[in-house]
């Protein structure tokens, strides 16, 4: 093993793999940032670069772009509470307020240390589970695929500041436009309006667009001033205190991670997923679980770490089996292919090389994302003084701009709208935006997921006691939903609390 | 003697109708005159789309791009294909018989019968697989089980090879629907599902087979591929019926496009196809080429619709 590693780190650090770790770090930084766009885009534009390219490097350079990712998205989220990808979603519920009080350094300090410590987590849990996937990988079948959306539906309905019952409206809401759109199971187009827009369903990028930035560019024009009313002194010893945060909370951190991988490791499971469980329990098993979603650093290292180390377990299942984690990692196995880079056994014996390329170049594209992120942490703070009337047209345009360029359709332009204005009706009668995203994320999982454990149950319902993981996540949702009854007791139809907090 | 107006007029209906012809005349001999928008979707059709986009230029007459769009799924793409203008700039991939399953039996926009073929590039016929340490170990234990469960994505190419399969072959069979190719074999590696079908070309399949997670129990194609060597054909079973049943990449355009741009379409697309570097590129990817004309390609097409016509009632009974 010490051989291919050797020479995947002699690869790595020659010329031009350098030149190609670098601008595929700022490329995936970059795409991180910008609403709507993501991991998934910047590795379907990267492809037809690296078509010409040698294969190694074609892998340095799509790599590096999915580690920039992960944490570029957290600085929009804290910066304009709006994630710079469906995965950075719970960033937002208290790295934004960190920002309104003006603590935006601090903030970016623990999202840097938490990305790039998630990332080496994850992908050191990938190595030493490589003997080990395939046990773990197909532990997970349809009825443990429903269980993990339920558990994530009670999530949301729990976490934040909003109360609990317009949490399960807005999940409500979120569920019913997550089923629009064909569904293979009956071969039924359902909900679409009488136009084909929604045949693959509700996009979520416009979705999230239109719901956080949009909604947020409405909200702070109508009030003015700047986003954070504090007047920011942000500087190094902010950012350093934010990484030191970090080490103080380890068992936080470890937690989150190890949720982040293992959820990772699920194919079809998805990185929002993992982000919200991995908040949800960092809240439950707080000492102080009232202060999360107002501002609280555990909040943001709960969702960070998870964020980074769930790429490290969607990787398994698709070097493995070649059965992909995620939507972005469908696109990095169509890269390998493009560059006859065959995964399963190959990789894992005659290629090794190569995967420890693939994993070191993720690797050390993190921490460069999160040393550059720790460097212009206090310039990015400035960001948060700029008045909104200034700040507001950059936003709407690099937010349009971003759902346009998904799939080049004016029609997600239309839909990023359309759910800005619901964003703002939310923000304004206190509904969560958050709880609704995450339904629209997790309705066609469920839905499916519950049909094919009904089709392949040879015991009917009793399949979704029975089994040891299923049996394991029911008592998961069974504690959630007590503590979240207990800890918030008579709030349940309390009008006073915001949705997704301040 | 001065012109009158009727002169002018004649005069200037005659020079417009030169000029026209003339404007005509060059569009023709200038295709293309802008990039070529190509429709390339998901998984092994990007691969080739990719490869396209790299090497068609080269063979056009004019000196253009080809640019890959990746639409979100296979309806709205075909419906974009469909709608677009028929001037030869959009053309695409269509996935035969998986885009005319959704035709015939669902709702859609798009008429492939309409539609300008251009050329085919490959046909890959599917096989039966089983995971490794399954209870079923031939077609006979298939044949002889209560209920066969297949897993398929919903109003798939491969659903239809399940299901007619399981009719040809007399296998009491239940398709249980999964997201796509990569989820539908790993419910069978779970062992969620007894069996399922995909051409060996898809990688998640590929990868099991050559793994040995996978154990191939029947190939509709001609000779077993090169990562089963010694699976049976649907020949050699008796299933005739079966043999060569695929799935065919096969490149097309809106209805009504210009005869003389079809033409110079069709020609450097074969070139392509047949050029060495894109053979290399076929080579080192290790997927096949198999270059075809119009002609063949719209007799594929009106064979699908015929299988899909043939087996409708079937595929309904199973919806």
């Amino acid at each position: 093993m010490l051989e291919p590693l050797l020479e995947a780190l002699a690869q790595l650090l020659s010329w031009p793999s350098v030149l190609y770790l670098l601008l595929g770090t700022l490329f995936g930084l970059i795409f991180g940032v910008i609403p709507g766009l993501g991991g998934t885009i910047a590795l379907v534009l990267l492809l037809p670069l690296t078509f010409g390219m040698d294969s190694q490097h074609a892998i340095v350079l799509l790599s590096a772009s999915l580690g920039g990712v992960a944490f570029g998205g957290s600085i929009s989220a804290i910066l304009i509470n709006t994630p710079g990808t469906a995965p950075n979603a719970a960033t937002c519920l208290d790295g934004y307020p960190m920002a309104k009080q003006g603590r935006t350094s601090e903030a970016l300090g623990i999202s840097a240390t938490s990305s790039a410590l998630g990332a080496i987590f994850g992908l050191g849990v990938l190595v030493m589970l490589l003997p080990f996937a395939r046990g773990l990988i197909m532990a997970f079948s349809p009825p443990e695929f429903f269980w993990l959306t339920i558990v994530g539906l009670a999530v949301i309905a729990t976490i934040g500041r909003g109360n609990f019952l317009k949490g399960l409206i807005s999940a409500g809401i979120g569920l019913l436009v997550g089923l629009i759109g064909y569904f293979g199971q009956f071969h039924t187009y359902r909900f679409g309006f009488g136009t084909e827009y929604f045949w693959s369903g509700v996009d979520i990028v416009p979705a999230i667009i239109g719901l956080f930035a949009l909604a947020e560019v409405i909200k702070q024009l109508s009030q003015g001033g700047t986003i954070s009313p504090t007047e920011t002194t942000d500087d190094l010893s902010d950012t350093l205190r934010g990484v030191r945060r970090v080490f103080d909370h380890p068992k936080v951190f470890l937690q989150s991670s190890l949720i982040g991988t293992i959820i990772g490791m699920v194919p079809g499971a998805g990185g929002a997923i993992a982000n919200f469980v991995a908040y949800s329990q960092a809240q439950q098993r707080s000492d102080h679980p009232e202060k999360f979603g107002t501002g609280y650093i555990e909040g943001v290292i709960g969702a960070e770490a998870a964020n980074d180390a769930k790429d490290g377990g969607s990787l398994l299942p698709t070097i493995v089996f070649g059965i992909p984690g995620s939507v972005t990692m469908v696109v990095l196995l169509g890269g390998f292919l493009l560059h006859g880079i065959e995964p399963g056994t190959q990789l894992l014996t005659e290629d090794l090389h190569i995967l420890f390329l693939l994993i070191l170049a993720l690797l050390v594209s993190n921490i460069l994302t999160s040393v550059l992120g720790l460097t212009f942490a206090n310039y990015l703070a400035e960001l948060t003084q700029i008045p909104v009337k200034l700040f507001a047209p950059i936003i709407l345009f690099v937010s349009l701009t971003g759902a346009y360029a998904i799939n080049t359709s004016i029609g997600d332009v239309l839909l990023a709208s359309i759910f800005g204005l619901i964003g703002f009706a939310f923000l304004r009668f206190g509904y969560s935006r958050i709880a609704m995203i995450l339904g629209i994320i997790l309705a066609p999982i469920a839905e499916e997921s519950f049909h094919q454990t009904v089709t392949i149950s040879d015991t009917g319902l009793w399949i979704f006691f029975t089994r040891p993981i299923s049996a394991f996540l029911v008592v998961i949702l069974v504690l959630t939903l007590v503590s979240a009854f207990r800890d918030r007791g008579i709030d349940i139809v309390d009008t006073t609390s915001a949705g997704d907090g301040p | 003697m001065d012109p009158t107006r009727r002169d002018l007029l004649k005069g200037a209906t005659a020079g417009s109708g030169i000029v026209l012809a003339g404007c005509l005349g060059n569009e023709s001999e200038a295709y293309p005159d802008s990039n070529i928008d190509w429709l390339g979707f998901d998984g092994t059709f990007f691969a080739y789309s990719q490869a396209f986009s790299e090497y068609l230029p080269k063979h056009l007459p004019e000196e253009v791009n080809v640019v890959v769009d990746q639409p979100s799924d296979w309806v709205t793409g075909q419906n974009e294909l469909y709608r677009s203008d028929s001037d030869g700039h959009t053309i695409g991939f269509a996935n035969v018989p998986g885009n005319v399953v959704s035709q015939v039996l669902e709702d859609v926009e798009y008429d492939l019968q309409e539609y300008t073929w251009l050329a085919h590039v490959e046909t890959t016929a599917y096989s039966l697989g089983v995971a490794a340490d399954s209870e079923y170990s031939s077609i006979e234990d298939l044949q002889a089980a209560d209920t066969v469960q297949f897993s398929a994505p919903g109003g798939s190419t491969a659903e239809l090879a399940c299901i007619i399969a399981a009719e040809v072959m007399d296998i009491d069979a239940e398709v249980v629907h999964f997201g796509g190719s990569a989820e539908s074999i790993a419910a069978v590696l779970r062992g969620d599902v007894d069996a399922t079908s995909f051409t060996h070309l898809t990688t998640p399949m590929r990868t099991a087979v050559q793994d040995d997670d996978i154990e191939l129990l029947i190939t509709y194609e001609e000779e077993p591929p090169a990562i089963a060597p010694d699976v049976t054909t649907s020949e050699e079973a008796g299933y005739d019926e079966l043999t060569n049943f695929g799935l065919s990449r096969v490149i097309g355009a809106p209805p009504g496009v210009d005869d003389e741009v079809q033409e110079i379409l069709t020609d450097s697309l074969i070139d392509t196809m047949e050029s060495s570097e894109f053979q290399q590129w076929a080579d080192d990817e290790d997927l096949p080429i198999q270059p075809a004309d119009q002609g063949a390609t719209s007799d594929l097409i009106d064979d699908a619709f015929s299988l899909v016509e043939n087996y409708q009632s079937t595929i309904e009974e199973y919806q």
